[in-house]
């Protein structure tokens, strides 16, 4: 137990600092904070309250933590207003916990919005109560009042402001009901500042509190604090007590204090900690007798109760879990397709129309920055927007019903046996989306080995970033019938492996005791189509903005890196001149481009099949070095040529001087290059195999990357590519929140370094043993 | 003792105190499992683990691990402990 209450000492709280010192310094008016428990509909309250303002941030290093929007009051006064994690109560466990508590203390909150959920009051009012002893300014905010009012709840909020000091209004969130009121609530709130009672826990533990309070110096934290600090110090907190003991004059004081809680412990019988969490609850308790008028029936939760009897079976569930995942990749795939293709043709057609602005077999290189560079590297990743925004919607739609906790639930044995935790799961989905959100979500993890180990294996989980990848490569090589299935192995395998890591790392360096599983499991909810949309749109917005600016770069820089420096001198125009080689035009295409353009492709690698027509470029090249004379199209010449640059540019030379180590995996030095710039961002390889692919092509309007791959490698070379591209290196935004959220360069690099080799062997042993089966 | 570990799906029992180490302590009272109230175990995971509870309205999951220290008396078939 000693080890981990000083992990938890080093837990990060970086985040939560910058944050707040940032806000501080950027405080130009008024400043409101949302606090709730988890699920208790704070965010939909943050959007409700800050509509089209919100500022969308939710991409590499940002907030799972906390966001902040802005909003204007009735009278039009401009309010910043920050939401918090969702948190039980603020004994500091979880590192969300304490970025919730240090905001809530630093004082720089003129209201504090408690957020409660209408349906569960009794345990949710208990933070309120906690928030009360901080001397804040408060506004009570029940949410999900329709809810309770169908239950067939009667609240007195009249009363019920009455015995809190503070103003109560109820709200229904994502319906936008009661949005005014709450503004006009926050209004008089600010009008009559620190009107919140304090908060009475029983004559007993007052005392004790005041005795407490009484021993603490003045300069010790600001005074409104005090109840609080008392409170925790009685209850015998860890780092409150080792902050009060560095604190100069307090050494006498903290012997007293010892005594005044074993003089409570010793007249009750209970230990302080469980009589001040009873003295919380014993508060909300009578509060709630005396202002609830009417309880909810006892069949307010039967709907979801029969639905949980079937979703949560105990044998029926996994099956259905699994189902429901299989689903959202058949979704994802199936549905995504046509549109995928619409956007598809618009962007050939876009590449087509800047294209044709120059002259016919112009080698401007604007031409090709633009043609090549923009529209091949961010239009292959655009593509696939259709196919991330149908994942965001299944996912949001698991995560809006509360489905995501009873698969926990499901899962949780399983993810024990792998020294995870139910609640791994969670980072995990998230993870599905994108690995920095999902690291993100281990905040919610008590348990720091727990935590590092989800971290770790987390890129493992194929995140959307990567899901271009899987949609280029799958059709190149496989058949329609096999294409959803070989999707779901692949999340299948990321997911094992997963596991297997974790289990690794468990029974080896975070070896240690398991942490506690304590879940609830929210009533079922029927998703909002605003709600659901809001997800998506956020997740599609945020997929734009990286392919249009982090994507965009990287696909400049690449497209420089595989443009220069030039060949020089090409081996055709020596044949040509020394009279070995004749080039004759192209003749007028007859079936359609994309027959001709397949020929460009099969002639540009030189393992291409057989050509019907006579021997293949290379077999006439070869022909011309022995001082035979042969016949070069046009096109041919210029793929050769074009090949020529390929190599000869930088891209080229490290990708060939690379290509010996990936050799044995089946990659040739064009799949390395691409590889390279999959480490800014998963979704680059997809944009440089399109980059590479069409600077060495004859007719960039017409041959699709699929095709060519198709014909170049073998499926077997695909799934190597793929599991290399699935295991490998994490991209740097992932290296960069593991680091942070780690506190540790040696995990987020021992992260990268040991997936890496993970990947590395995985494809080596499938490729190898493949190709001996003869695949 | 019987503790929330021993309970069969369908039964419902009073917490009489929690027995874990401070941390772990803490989140289960925190989730309102405090002594005087009574928990119903409602079902079981696909292995018979983790165990679903309710408790003040609210439905808890929870490891055996946790259960064990959840010590409780006055067990009864759910439904007739009002």
């Amino acid at each position: 137990m000693n080890a981990e209450a000083e992990v938890k000492k080093e837990a990060p709280v970086e985040v939560a600092v910058e944050g707040s010192a940032q806000a501080g310094a950027s405080r130009d008016g008024l400043r409101i904070a949302l606090a709730g428990n988890p699920n208790c509909g704070k965010t939909t309250i943050f959007n409700a309250l800050t509509g089209a303002h919100q500022k969308v941030g939710n991409y590499p290093g940002v907030t799972v933590e906390r966001r902040d929007g802005r909003f204007e009051l009735g009278d039009g006064r401009g309010v910043a207003l920050v939401d918090l994690p969702g948190t039980y109560s603020l004994t500091s466990l979880s590192p969300e916990e304490r970025v919730a508590q240090d905001e809530l203390l630093s004082g720089e909150n003129d209201v504090i919005v408690v957020v409660a959920d209408s349906t569960n009051l009794n345990r949710n009012l208990v933070l309120l109560a906690q928030i009360m002893q901080m001397g804040a300014n408060l506004v009570l905010c029940l949410n999900m009042a329709d809810e309770a009012r169908a239950s067939g709840q009667v609240l007195d909020l009249a009363q019920m402001e009455k015995l809190l000091g503070c103003p109560v209004v109820e709200t229904v969130g994502h319906k936008r009901q009661g949005i005014d009121a709450l503004k006009a609530a926050i209004d008089r709130a600010l009008a009559s500042p620190r009107a919140s009672r304090r908060l009475v826990l029983g004559e007993r533990l007052d005392n004790a509190i005041g005795q407490i309070r009484a021993l603490i110096p003045a300069d010790f934290g600001r005074p409104e604090i005090a109840d609080w600090v008392a409170t925790k110090l009685l209850m015998g907190d860890a780092e409150t007590t080792s902050r009060f003991l560095a604190h100069k004059g307090s050494a006498s004081a903290a012997s007293e204090i010892a005594a005044v809680r074993a003089r409570i412990e010793s007249e009750t019988g209970h230990d302080a900690p469980l009589l001040v969490t009873e003295g919380y609850f014993a508060f909300v308790d009578g509060l709630l007798r005396e202002v609830m008028t009417q309880r909810s029936r006892a069949d307010a939760r039967a709907l979801t109760e029969k639905i949980d009897a079937v979703l949560a079976h105990r044998v029926l569930g996994l099956p259905i879990f699994a189902a429901a995942m299989y689903a959202i990749f058949w979704i994802t795939f199936t549905i995504g397709d046509p549109f995928m293709g619409w956007i598809e043709e618009g962007f050939g057609w876009l590449g087509g129309w800047v294209g044709g602005l120059w002259p016919e077999g112009s080698d401007s290189l604007l031409r090709s920055l633009l043609v090549d560079g923009v529209i091949g590297g961010v239009g292959g990743v655009v593509v696939f927007l259709p196919n991330i925004l149908l994942l965001f919607a299944c996912l949001a739609v698991l995560e809006d019903t509360g489905y995501m906790a009873r698969a926990a639930f499901l899962v949780d044995q399983l993810m024990h046996r792998f020294g995870l935790h139910g609640k791994s799961f969670i980072p995990m989905m998230t993870g599905f989306g994108c690995t920095v959100p999902g690291i993100m979500a281990t905040r919610t993890m008590e348990n720091e080995r727990d935590r590092l180990a989800t971290m770790f294996v987390l890129p493992l989980v194929s995140c959307g970033a990567r899901m271009p990848i899987w949609l280029l490569l799958i059709p190149a090589f496989f058949p329609q019938t096999w294409r959803a299935p070989m999707l779901f192995g692949v999340y299948a395998v990321g997911i094992v492996l997963a596991l297997l890591v974790a289990l690794l790392l468990r029974k080896t360096v975070l070896r240690g005791d398991d942490a506690p599983f304590v879940m609830e499991l929210p009533p079922y909810r029927l998703p909002t189509l605003r709600g659901a949309l809001t997800k998506v749109a956020e997740r599609g917005w945020l997929y734009l903005k990286k392919a249009g600016t982090i994507i965009l770069a990287v696909s400049i820089v690449l497209w420089a890196m595989t443009t220069f420096p030039k060949a020089g001198s090409y081996e055709v125009d020596k044949l040509a001149a020394a009279g070995h080689v004749e080039i004759v035009a192209d003749p007028e295409p007859s079936e359609g481009e994309g027959e001709e353009a397949k020929e460009g492709g099969d002639a540009k690698e030189d393992k291409g099949a057989a050509e019907p027509a006579g021997p293949s470029l290379a077999e006439r090249l070869a022909m011309a070095q022995k001082g035979e004379k042969v016949t070069l199209l046009q096109s041919e010449a210029d793929a050769r040529n074009a090949e020529e640059d390929l190599n000869a540019s930088l891209a080229g030379k490290i990708g060939h001087a690379l290509e010996p180590v990936f050799k044995p995996l089946g990659f040739d030095w064009k799949m390395v290059t691409a590889m390279l710039g999959a480490f800014a961002a998963k979704e680059v390889f997809v944009a440089q195999m399109g980059i590479i692919y069409s600077l060495g092509e004859v007719d960039e309007s017409s041959e699709s990357l699929q095709a060519t791959l198709r014909s170049d490698y073998s499926p077997l070379v695909g799934v190597s590519l793929m599991l290399f591209l699935l295991i490998s290196a994490p991209c740097m935004a992932t290296i960069a929140v593991t680091k942070r959220e780690s506190n540790s360069w040696k995990w987020a690099l021992g992260q990268l370094g040991g997936l890496t080799a993970l990947a590395y062997i995985v494809s080596l042993v499938v490729f190898q043993v493949g190709r001996l089966l003869g695949f | 003792m019987t503790t929330l570990a021993n309970l069969s799906v369908g039964q419902s029992a009073r917490i009489t105190g929690i027995q874990a180490a401070p941390g772990i302590r803490q989140r289960i009272l925190d989730m309102g499992l405090i002594p005087d109230i009574r928990v119903t175990l409602e079902r079981v995971g696909p292995t018979g683990r983790p165990i679903w509870i309710a408790c003040h309205g609210s439905q808890i999951a929870l490891r055996l691990d946790e259960a064990t220290g959840i010590l409780v008396d006055d067990v009864k078939v759910a439904g007739d402990n009002s």
